[in-house]
C-alpha cells in the first residue's frame, strides 16, 4: 500500500482522479468541478421530487436538515466481505424448551462452540457510521423505506444482498460483523451469532413499500428506476429465498398454543423469540423491555406474532403479485390465522391492551401487561383494519400524556410502568424514531383507508352531526401534534449538536446514547415528507 | 427437528453469496450496477473508497494538524470515532448513483474539511478534498501565527487487497525529495484491468517553509509517497501507522520552531526516534503482494 503525504498551510484543496485505461477521454479538476455542481444540483432536484418536507416544515431550515439526514443514512451504505463467528452446534439447549431454559443455554454458550466461517459479502445501510459500521437486519427494513423513495432498484440490490446471507435453514444472523476490520469494534461476547436467532422481519416493511409503487398505491415516489417488470423479475428472483425464510421463522419461533389450551382461532400461529435470558430479549431488538418474570417456555410474545402477521401479509402479497394462486392462498390464510390469534391470544380485556402471555405457577396461561411499545404492536404493523374494536384503545393509550405521550415522541414504556426508566433504560422510557415513525404512518394509514369513514358511521349511529366530530378530529390531532413533536425534537438536538441520535430523551427531547445515529433516526425525512393533514381539524391543540 | 442437523448451511450460503453478483444483472441492467460499482463504502471511515467486489482497491483519507507534538499523537483522524472533538460531519447531499459532498467539522483539528466524491462514466471517479482553516482553531503556543496559516498533514492511502498491483510512476527520481507535481500511479487487478490513479497538486496551495537544514532533505511542499508492503489483514489497521508517517513533517516543524530546543518530553524523543527507525526501513517498492507473511508490529 500507498501513503501519499501532503503537509499544508491554510487551505488547501487537491483532487483524486481514478481512470480505467479502457476510457480514453481523461479528465481534469475542471471538469470534476463542473461535476460536482451538476450532482449538486440534481440531488437538489430530485430531492424537490421525491422527499420534500411537507407543510408546517416548508420553511429552508428543515429542507437542509433532511438532506443531511438522507445523505447520511444513504451515504453510510457500505460494502463488507469478510468471515463471521457463528454457533453451529445446535446444542438441544438452544430449543429452550425447559424451565430453567436461559441458564441451560447460558452453559451451552459457554462451551464456546463458534468457528469462523464464510466469507461473505454484504451491501448494505449502517445504523452509525463511527459505532455501529455494519449490517443489522432489525435496522435495515427502516433504512430501506427513505432510500427506497430515492432509488428502487438500488433497494432491491441491498434486500438480494441480505437474502443471499440466508443459509440452508433459512436463517440470516441479526447482526453482520464480516472480518476483523468489523470485529474490531465489538467486543467479543457479541461477536458469536447464533443460527437459531431471530431478529425482527423489517425487510418485508422494504418490500411492502416496493409493492406499493410497483402496484401504484404510493403516490410519494414519482421517478423510481424501477418499474413493475423489473419489480416482478427481482421478486421472482429471490422468491425461494423469502420462502425459506418465512419457513425458518414459523419452525424456529413457533410458541406453545396447544400444551396449556389456549383457546385460541388457530392452535398453530403463535411464536416466542429464541435467544431469551433473564432480563433481555436482545432477538426482539427491545433489549430490556420488561417481559414476563421469571422467563417460560410458555410465553407469547407480541412483538412477534406481530411481526409475523406483517410477513405473512406482505408474503400473501408476493405471491398474489406473482401469480403463485396457491402460494397466495396459503400465505393469506396463515395471515387471517395470525389476524385472528393477535386477539385470542394477547388482547387483555381488562388492560384494554395487548399483552404477553405467560404461564404461571398454577400452569394457567396468564398475560403479562407492561404498557409501552409491546401493547401497540399489532398496529404499528399494519394488523388491526380501520373498523377494528381495538382501535380506539390503542389510541386512547398513545394520546395519553400519563401513559405514552411525551411532548418529544410516544415513549417506549409506559410511564405508569413498575419498570419506567429503571436499570438500563434502553427501551423503558426514551423515544425511538422508528417505533414513532410506524406510529405515524399507521395513523396516516388509519386515516387515509376509511377510518374516517368508520368514525364518521359511529358516529352517525350515535346521532351525531355529519360534521368532523370529537374522535375523527382526535386522531387527526394526533398525527399532526406528534408528527411536529418528533421532527421539532430530532431537529432542535441536530442544531444544537451536530448530531442525529440513537434516541431521544421523553422529558427534555435531548439526543443520547450513540451519537451520530444517521441510521433508523432518519425516518424523520418519511416523517417530514409526510402530508400535513392539519387543515383537516378545526385547530384544536388538546388530544 | 430438521434445522439442527444442516451444520454446512453456512458454507452452501457463502457459494450463493458469490453467486449473487453473476445472477443480478439478468434483473437489472448493466449500466445500474456500473453506477454503482464505486462509492465511499467503507462507511467506518470519514472517507474511503472502495468497489463493491471482494478483494479489491481501497482509497481512503487521514489528516491531523501537525503543530504540537503531544496532541498529533491523539488527533489523527481516519476511522469515524464517538467524541473526537468533531463539531458534525457528514454528506450534506450524496446519491450513490453519482456522489456528493461532505463537510467535516474537525474543531480538534482546528480545520474543514469537504471530501466530495463523483463517479464519471466508463468506470471512472473523482474525490476532491478542501480544507478550510476554522475560525475557532486554537493558535499554536508560544506563537503569534495566524490561524489562517495552521499546518496540516493530509495522507491518501491508496491500498490493494487480493491480486493484482498499483506502482507508483517516477518513483526512482521522487524517492529522495518527493514529488514536485501531481503523483500518478499505475494499477491493474482482474476485476478492474488496468487503471491509473492521479493526486493533483494544485498551485493555489501553501506549504509550510522550514529554515532549518532538514527542510532540504525533505522540503515539505513537495509530496511524499511511502510504500509498504502489508498483508490484506493488516490494510485496515493502518491508522496506527500513519503516526509513524508524522515523523518527518514532525520534525520539520519542531525544528523550525525550536530551532536550539526541541523540547520534546523524553518518552516522547523516544518514541520519535522510534518511528523515524521505522520509516528508514520501510520498504520505497510499490508492489503490493497479497502473500506477505507477517505484518511488521
Amino acid at each position: 500500500m500507498h501513503l501519499v503525504e501532503k503537509v499544508f498551510e491554510g487551505a488547501f484543496e487537491f483532487d483524486i482522479l481514478f481512470k480505467p485505461k479502457s476510457r480514453e477521454m481523461s479528465f481534469s479538476s475542471d471538469f470534476v468541478t463542473k461535476q460536482i455542481e451538476t450532482v449538486k444540483k440534481n440531488f437538489d432536484k430530485k430531492y424537490q421530487d421525491v422527499l420534500k418536507p411537507q407543510a408546517p416544515f416548508t420553511v429552508s431550515k428543515y429542507l437542509e436538515f433532511s438532506k443531511s439526514l438522507f445523505s447520511n443514512l444513504i451515504g453510510g451504505i457500505g460494502y463488507f466481505y469478510g468471515d463471521q463467528v457463528v454457533d453451529r452446534s445446535y446444542a438441544s439447549e438452544y430449543d429452550e424448551e425447559n424451565e430453567g431454559f436461559w441458564q441451560e443455554a447460558a452453559d451451552a454458550r459457554a462451551r464456546n462452540a463458534h468457528k469462523l466461517e464464510g466469507p461473505y459479502e454484504l451491501f448494505t445501510a449502517v445504523p452509525s457510521r463511527p459505532f455501529f459500521p455494519r449490517g443489522f437486519l432489525w435496522d435495515e427494513g427502516f433504512h430501506l423505506l427513505p432510500i427506497l423513495d430515492w432509488d428502487p432498484e438500488l433497494t432491491m440490490q441491498i434486500l438480494s444482498s441480505w437474502f443471499n446471507l440466508m443459509d440452508e435453514d433459512g436463517w440470516i444472523g441479526r447482526e453482520q460483523i464480516l472480518g476483523s476490520e468489523a470485529r474490531s469494534k465489538v467486543p467479543a461476547e457479541f461477536q458469536v451469532q447464533y443460527p437459531h436467532y431471530a431478529n425482527p422481519p423489517t425487510l418485508f416493511m422494504a418490500i411492502e413499500g416496493l409493492l406499493d409503487k410497483a402496484e401504484n398505491k404510493d403516490s410519494a415516489n414519482r421517478n423510481a428506476l424501477a418499474d413493475r417488470d423489473t419489480v416482478k423479475a427481482w421478486l421472482k428472483s429471490v422468491y425461494p429465498l423469502l420462502q425459506r425464510h418465512f419457513d425458518w421463522y414459523r419452525r424456529t419461533q413457533y410458541g406453545d398454543v396447544k400444551s396449556y389450551d389456549r383457546p385460541a382461532f388457530s392452535t398453530k400461529e403463535a411464536y416466542r423469540w429464541r435467544g431469551r435470558t433473564e432480563q433481555h430479549i436482545l432477538t426482539s431488538g427491545l433489549d430490556d423491555y420488561p417481559r414476563a418474570q421469571p422467563p417460560h417456555p410458555g410465553e407469547l410474545h407480541t412483538d412477534l406474532i406481530s411481526w409475523m402477521g406483517l410477513f405473512s401479509r406482505n408474503m400473501g402479497r408476493i405471491s398474489a403479485f406473482l401469480g403463485e394462486d396457491d402460494d397466495e392462498a396459503k400465505y393469506t390464510k396463515i395471515a387471517e390465522a395470525i389476524r385472528r390469534n393477535v386477539d385470542d391470544l394477547h388482547w387483555d380485556a381488562e388492560a384494554k391492551t395487548y399483552c404477553d402471555a405467560t404461564i404461571d405457577d398454577y400452569e394457567e396461561s396468564i398475560h403479562v401487561c407492561h404498557k409501552g411499545y409491546i401493547s401497540i404492536f399489532p398496529f404499528m404493523t399494519g394488523l388491526l383494519g380501520p373498523d377494528h374494536e381495538h382501535l380506539g384503545a390503542i389510541l386512547d393509550l398513545i394520546g395519553d400524556k400519563e401513559e405514552l405521550w411525551s411532548p418529544h415522541g410516544i415513549r417506549s414504556l409506559s410511564k405508569q410502568d413498575e419498570y419506567y426508566g429503571t436499570a438500563e433504560n434502553y427501551w423503558r422510557s426514551p423515544v425511538w424514531m422508528p417505533l414513532n415513525y410506524l406510529i405515524v404512518k399507521n395513523l396516516l394509514v388509519s386515516l387515509d383507508s376509511g377510518f374516517y369513514k368508520y368514525l364518521i358511521l359511529i358516529e352517525l349511529q350515535q346521532d351525531i352531526a355529519q360534521q368532523p366530530g370529537p374522535q375523527q378530529q382526535r386522531a387527526t390531532t394526533m398525527y399532526t401534534e406528534l408528527r411536529k413533536n418528533l421532527v421539532e425534537t430530532v431537529y432542535e438536538s441536530w442544531r444544537e449538536t451536530g448530531f442525529a441520535w440513537e434516541q431521544y430523551n421523553p422529558d427534555t427531547g435531548a439526543g443520547q446514547r450513540t451519537q451520530h445515529f444517521t441510521g433508523w433516526t432518519s425516518m424523520i425525512v418519511k416523517i417530514m415528507n409526510f402530508p400535513d393533514l392539519a387543515g383537516k381539524d378545526s385547530g384544536h391543540d388538546e388530544l | 427437528m430438521v434445522w439442527k442437523q444442516c451444520s454446512a448451511g453456512a458454507l452452501i450460503a457463502s457459494l450463493y453469496a458469490t453467486q449473487a453478483l453473476a445472477q443480478e444483472p439478468e434483473v437489472f441492467s448493466r449500466a445500474s450496477n456500473e453506477s454503482l460499482l464505486w462509492g465511499p463504502y467503507k462507511s467506518n471511515l470519514y472517507f474511503g473508497v472502495r468497489p463493491r467486489i471482494p478483494k479489491s482497491v481501497t482509497a481512503s483519507l487521514a489528516w491531523a494538524r501537525v503543530e504540537d507534538f503531544v496532541k498529533v499523537q491523539n488527533n489523527v483522524r481516519h476511522t469515524c470515532e464517538q467524541h473526537e472533538g468533531m463539531d458534525g460531519y457528514g454528506w450534506d447531499s450524496y446519491d450513490p448513483r453519482t456522489g456528493g459532498v461532505q463537510t467535516i467539522h474537525d474543531k480538534g483539528n482546528g480545520i474543514d474539511l469537504e471530501t466530495s466524491f463523483v463517479t464519471i462514466s466508463d468506470g471512472a471517479w473523482a474525490a476532491r478534498v478542501k480544507g478550510t482553516p476554522r475560525q475557532d482553531a486554537e493558535r499554536m503556543a508560544g506563537t503569534q501565527d495566524s490561524i489562517d496559516t495552521i499546518k496540516t498533514a493530509v495522507w491518501f492511502n491508496l491500498g490493494l487487497e487480493g491480486l493484482g498491483s498499483i506502482e507508483a510512476t517516477g518513483i526512482d527520481d521522487a524517492e529522495e525529495l518527493g514529488y514536485e507535481g501531481d503523483v500518478v500511479f499505475d494499477g491493474q487487478t482482474n476485476d478492474l484491468g488496468e487503471f491509473t490513479v492521479t493526486i493533483t497538486e494544485p498551485e493555489g496551495n501553501s506549504h509550510p517553509e522550514s529554515i532549518h537544514p532538514a527542510g532540504q532533505a525533505k522540503p515539505l511542499d513537495r509530496t511524499l509517497v511511502h510504500s509498504l508492503h502489508v498483508p490484506d489483514e493488516a490494510l485496515w489497521q493502518i491508522k496506527r501507522k500513519y503516526r509513524s508517517f508524522l515523523a518527518y513533517p514532525l520534525l520539520l516543524f519542531l525544528t523550525r520552531f525550536h530551532s536550539s530546543d526541541l523540547r520534546i518530553p523524553e518518552d516522547h524523543y523516544r518514541w520519535f526516534r522510534r518511528r523515524i527507525y521505522c520509516r528508514e526501513n520501510a520498504a520505497t517498492v510499490a508492489h503490493v503482494h497479497y502473500t506477505e507473511p507477517s505484518w511488521p508490529g
